[in-house]
């Protein structure tokens, strides 16, 4: 043969077998994927449900309460969980969350070998990316749930002309908020909102910096606060005009497979804002 | 035996004891007296070895105090500071067979034989009754003497003690000194003790050393040290000495 | 004689120390079988000798440790009421864990105790530095300075929690409050090998040791090299509850109480207390872990709060007893 058809079938020999070596690395039966998951987080435990392997769950911690059926699984603790009932529910992976582990669970796993995945949840944009890591280490596929997630998100974007001051409190005495660079604030942002606090992380708040730069909008979650408490701040800041809202602790605080009705809901209040807001200032 | 030569000390700069030589020989009862801040006690911790002379040197047995290894010389010389207060309660026993520590190797306890050391000092010093009672349970007299049995314990050639008559009652008093009487004559030890005493010294001791702003102004038999010319210019005081039943007392003439 | 008997004690005390141990090792928070696991069953096997064997042991030595250096902090500073941590051991080591915690590094594991005895060791430099004149160690100075570092390393700590998050502020006191959640074999091991060293240097310096308890003055008339004593006997004890802190965080009491419990029933030297004292702090602390894992039924208590309990009452009865 002539050179041109020597180097086309050696172009085609090679593409087999490049073909042949792809199709060759075995395929991972679904005998192998864990089938006894524990999960040491709520948000964890609402992503494991929203991949279709909510089954799999043979305990979570204490917090975990959402879909309803994951209430009524056997519990193993809270902040510090405990590490025999999980080993006495012989579990072949342990999902946690990387906020509030206590490291002394990682030792423990290791020591008793149960494999354990920690996944971080700071940002908006690291849910999808842990729905798709919990969707690898279960053997679930998670595009459909990451798909739903983003379209639930990208609905609820929006641009307001007067982005609205907005302060998650998750505390109150002393004052704990919800600060940059974290999920909260990137939903603010979606919402078309700004975060009223400067600072980065979940910052104990002075009262000075309150009263300095006060939010138009202060949220509350539902549970861990008493109206009787956000008026005792209220009072002792002596602001007023701020429109305190209430929300469902369980989707605001959660970085989880619902933060797109937390969105709505932001979009929701702030929509309200605007609206009272304009009927109240005078035109400038 | 045991020589002092030209050994100072200061604390902090403040001079204690200013070139103090004295020798100590066999069977010896010496009495160190001296007002409050003359250097008695620094005398005798020099000598006892829990501080070092910042000059001169102290021998015994023709060696330098600072080449006898630690624990050979606290065999040898026993010490017994000012009001001994153990931090916890103690049995007697205990308290005296501690006595015999120098003797013991690093990981070593008390023999029977030490017990027998611990007892026959008791016995010396009349205590042996009080062996099984504890010292928060003593009078002050009964614990100087269980102090004093844990020095003998370890069967001392030189015994160092401060101020061991300091607040004792007069009958205490006079069976300390008896005592210490009866040891340097039945042992051969060599006892110097400080007291600010001075009848009671006199009468007992062989030899008395008066201290003043620490240098050593006297070292002589009590009928010597205490002429009364001496007496007037040391303690500011007339008096005489007068002798009975081979005791000597000082009787003040004001 | 002494050997004679110090053995009927320690047998004693062993056996007591064994009891609790089984105790300690049977009774959990789940219920499981010895035989499941002997006939190897994974998860009894992980559940009692992944977990409870070590957490038991760790239990144990920590209470050794800390029983151990109480008692030759007291018999050092003649003090009755020392404990391991005036020294400002425990203000270093909290500081030191707090700050990481705080910060957020805690979830490296390994990382917090690591600083914890860095902190630990660098309070104790601190405090030697601060109470040595001239190559003389003064045990007034010694308490001075450990308390007044420990009141600074306080204020460091309040301020690394106002300024944490709130999450790792719940994981940062529960650590200050003492616990031995998630102790682990290497955590046995690292610690048994430090007490073991610590006391066999304790009890190679224990015959000079006592002799303090009759002042510096008669011991070094007695040919013991007081200074280097002080020196050894302070760095021992403050480097192994260093150790003991970094693992399990400040469990108070124990260094405290049990070297008085040992002394009120036998009232001898540091020789025969320092053996005992090991074992007893040893009863104390697993029995306190036990107490401190079953009152509650899905989470721990702070482990302090029972060494106290346990403690105090018959520390009390001992004390009515012997007036």
């Amino acid at each position: 043969m002539n050179r041109r058809q020597r180097l086309i079938l050696i172009f085609h020999l090679s593409s087999f077998i490049v073909l042949l070596a792809a199709c060759a690395r075995p395929e991972r039966s679904a005998a192998h994927f864990p089938h006894r998951v524990v999960s040491l987080a709520p948000n964890v435990t609402e992503i494991i449900f929203a991949l279709g392997a909510g089954h799999r769950l043979v305990g979570t911690d204490d917090f975990s309460d959402e879909p309803a059926r994951a209430k009524s699984l056997p519990k193993v603790g809270g902040v510090q969980p405990d590490v025999e009932k999980i080993v006495a529910l012989k579990p072949d992976l342990v999902i946690a969350n990387a906020a509030g582990l206590h490291p002394n669970v990682t030792r423990s796993m290791a020591a008793v070998h149960v494999p354990l995945v920690v996944v971080r949840n700071e940002r908006l944009t690291d849910i999808a990316v842990s729905m798709r890591r919990i969707g690898a280490a279960l053997g679930a596929p998670a595009g459909a749930a990451v798909a739903a997630l983003e379209r639930a998100l990208g609905a609820e974007r929006r641009t307001r002309a007067r982005s609205p001051r907005v302060m998650l409190a998750v505390w109150t005495d002393p004052l704990y908020v919800a600060g940059r660079e974290t999920f909260a604030d990137d939903l603010f942002k979606l919402a078309g909102a700004t975060n009223a606090v400067a600072v980065n992380g979940w910052p104990q708040y002075s009262l000075e910096s309150f009263v300095a730069a006060p939010p138009d909008i202060l949220l509350v979650p539902n549970r861990s606060v008493t109206p009787a408490q956000v008026e005792a701040l209220l009072v002792r800041a002596r602001v007023s005009g701020i429109r305190v809202v209430y929300v469902d602790e369980n989707v605001f605080t959660r970085p989880g497979p619902r933060v797109g009705l937390a969105a709505k809901r932001l979009n929701a209040i702030l929509d309200g804002w605007e609206r009272s807001a304009s009927s109240r200032r005078p035109p400038r | 035996m045991l020589e002092a030569r030209g050994v100072s000390f200061a604390y902090d700069g403040t001079d204690a004891l200013r070139s103090v030589t004295a020798t100590f020989g066999r069977a010896q009862l010496v009495a160190l007296t001296g007002p409050n801040g003359s250097g008695k006690s620094t005398l005798l911790k020099l000598l006892a070895r829990v501080l070092a002379p910042q000059a001169g040197e102290i021998v015994f047995d023709h060696r330098r105090l600072r080449d006898w290894p630690a624990k050979e010389y606290a065999k040898n010389a026993g010490y017994l500071p000012q009001d001994p207060d153990p931090t916890f309660p103690m049995r007697a026993l205990d308290v005296v067979v501690s006595g015999r520590a120098p003797f013991l190797g690093r990981f070593a306890w008390e023999s029977a034989a030490d017990y027998d050391e611990a007892a026959r000092a008791l016995a010396l010093c009349d205590a042996a009754h009080l062996a099984d009672r504890y010292l928060d349970e003593m009078s002050g007299g009964e614990r100087k003497r269980v102090f004093l049995a844990r020095v003998l314990a370890a069967r001392p050639r030189v015994i160092l003690l401060d101020e061991p008559l300091a607040s004792l009652d007069v009958s205490h008093v006079q069976q300390f000194s008896a005592l210490l009487r009866d040891i340097v004559d039945r042992t051969g030890a060599t006892v110097l003790y400080a007291t600010h005493d001075l009848n009671w010294a006199a009468a007992y001791s062989d030899r008395m050393l008066v201290m003043q702003d620490g240098a050593l102004v006297v070292d002589d038999v009590p009928a010597e040290a205490l002429r009364p010319e001496r007496v007037r210019e040391l303690f500011g005081f007339d008096a005489e000495v007068i002798e009975s039943n081979g005791r000597r007392w000082l009787v003040p003439r004001r | 004689m002494g050997t004679k008997r110090l053995l009927p004690a320690a047998a004693a005390l062993s056996a007591l120390l064994l009891i609790a141990l089984a105790l300690a090792i049977a009774v959990g928070s789940t219920s499981v079988s010895l035989r499941a696991a002997l006939d190897g069953d994974p998860t009894a096997r992980a559940i009692l000798f992944q977990l409870r064997v070590p957490r038991a042991l760790l239990a144990a030595l920590i209470g050794a440790t800390l029983a151990v250096a109480g008692l030759t902090f007291q018999t050092l500073l003649r003090n009755p009421l020392a404990d391991p941590f005036i020294l400002g051991v425990s203000g270093g080591a909290a500081c030191g864990a707090a700050i990481a915690t705080a910060s957020g590094l805690a979830r490296i594991p390994g990382l917090v105790p690591l600083v914890a005895f860095g902190g630990a060791c660098a309070a104790t430099g601190a405090v030697f530095l601060l109470a040595r004149r001239r190559e003389y160690t003064d045990p007034t100075r010694l308490l001075l300075s450990g308390l007044v570092l420990n009141a600074f390393f306080s204020a460091v700590i309040l301020i690394s929690f106002a300024l944490s998050r709130q999450s790792d502020l719940t994981a940062a006191l529960r650590w200050m409050m003492g616990t031995l959640f998630g102790a682990t074999w290497s955590d046995v091991l690292l610690l048994a090998v430090l007490l073991a060293l610590a006391m066999t240097l304790l009890a190679a310096m224990a015959n000079d040791l006592r002799m303090l308890a009759f002042g510096e003055d008669d011991a070094k008339s007695r040919g013991v090299d007081v200074e280097r004593i002080k020196l050894a006997g302070f760095l021992t004890g403050s480097i192994v509850t260093g150790a003991a802190v970094a693992v399990s965080g400040i469990i108070g009491f124990v260094g405290l109480l049990v070297p008085h419990l040992i002394r009120m029933i036998w009232r001898r030297d540091f020789r025969f207390l320092l053996p005992l004292c090991a074992l007893g702090g040893g009863v104390l602390v697993v029995l306190a872990d036990l107490l401190s894992r079953v009152v509650l039924t899905s989470s721990e208590l702070p482990i302090g709060a029972f060494t106290a309990v346990l403690g105090v009452p018959f520390f009390l009865s001992l004390l009515r007893r012997s007036r």
